[in-house]
């Protein structure tokens, strides 16, 4: 029996490469033995799955609610604003 | 070759999340296949041994026939293609909160072995007599154990909470690394080869 493991921190620096089905056997079979007792790592990568379908979906599809231009003109406003060091207004 | 799977309620891949056809009217479900190469992981199809089952404990198990090439890893299967055969009826709530209570009294010999060898008999006399999780984690709780084995008898209350709450997987990891402190990594390996006959003979497991 190999006494090799990873841990949360380690999982969540390889999350992405699980993710992207990037990761050679050996570190897959630790990962996944990791993930399969740990409720917050499996938690974590949900998270991560979902946040990068979501951009992976508004990359394809643009912006599913763009504001009204006024309410766009006011928030570039703000933000130059906030950016000059001035009140947001 | 017949070996076994874990999987989430209503036959989910625990990582995947992939649905997978279960059985009907006693016929097996369809074959899942392999995208790819079988060696490599990421395409394969995933099963257990009898001996990897409790590194992969999950709500259900299933009997499943894996076919083609089998490659072997270090605590599963992979195969090109795999069907679920039957369900472990035996694996449920009460067989996994049976297990985890076994494996949290294993971890609390362990430690009371340590004890022992730290000179403190009485103590691990006291712990032994314990024999449910909650009596298991008082105990740890309150016994003052020797400095070299502080650590063993907490990992044990550990174990023992995790029993209590059903986490049934992390206290047979547990167990398995309170065995490797008190024993090595020997120790660890038999640790987990009890495991494994426990599940083999409390489901009746072809191994």
């Amino acid at each position: 029996m190999s006494f090799d493991e990873i841990v949360c921190r380690e999982f969540a620096e390889l999350a992405t490469d699980y993710l992207d089905g990037a990761m050679p056997e050996p570190t897959l079979e630790l990962v996944e033995e990791h993930l399969a007792m740990c409720d917050w790592c499996r938690d974590y990568l949900h998270q991560i799955r979902t946040t990068a379908e979501v951009v992976a979906d508004a990359e394809d599809d643009g912006p599913r609610f763009a504001p009204a231009e006024p309410v766009m003109q006011q928030l570039v406003g703000a933000f130059r604003r906030r950016r000059q060091g001035g009140p947001p207004g | 070759m017949i070996a076994y799977k874990f999987l989430c309620a209503g036959g989910l891949g625990p990582f995947s999340r992939y649905a997978w056809p279960l059985p009907r009217a006693e016929r097996p479900g369809a074959w899942v296949i392999a995208a790819g190469d079988a060696t490599l992981c990421a395409t394969a199809v995933h099963g257990c041994r009898v001996a990897d089952l409790p590194w992969w404990l999950q709500d259900e198990l299933w009997e499943a026939e894996f076919d083609g090439a089998i490659a072997t890893g270090r605590h599963k299967i992979s195969a090109p293609r795999a069907r679920l055969v039957r369900r472990v009826e035996g694996w449920d709530a009460g067989c996994e909160q049976r297990f985890a209570d076994a494996c949290a009294r294993r971890a609390r010999d362990h430690a009371a072995t340590a004890l022992e060898r730290a000179g403190d008999s009485r103590s691990a006399t006291a712990l032994r007599e314990r024999a449910t999780p909650v009596d298991i984690v008082r105990a740890t709780r309150e016994l003052d154990p020797p400095e070299t084995a502080r650590v063993t008898v907490a990992m044990a209350g550990d174990g023992a909470t995790r029993a209590r709450n059903g986490h049934a997987i992390v206290a047979a990891y547990i167990a398995a690394q309170t065995a490797a402190r008190v024993g090595g990594p020997d120790a660890a390996g038999a640790e987990r080869a009890w495991q494994s006959g426990w599940l083999g003979s409390e489901l009746r497991l072809r191994s």
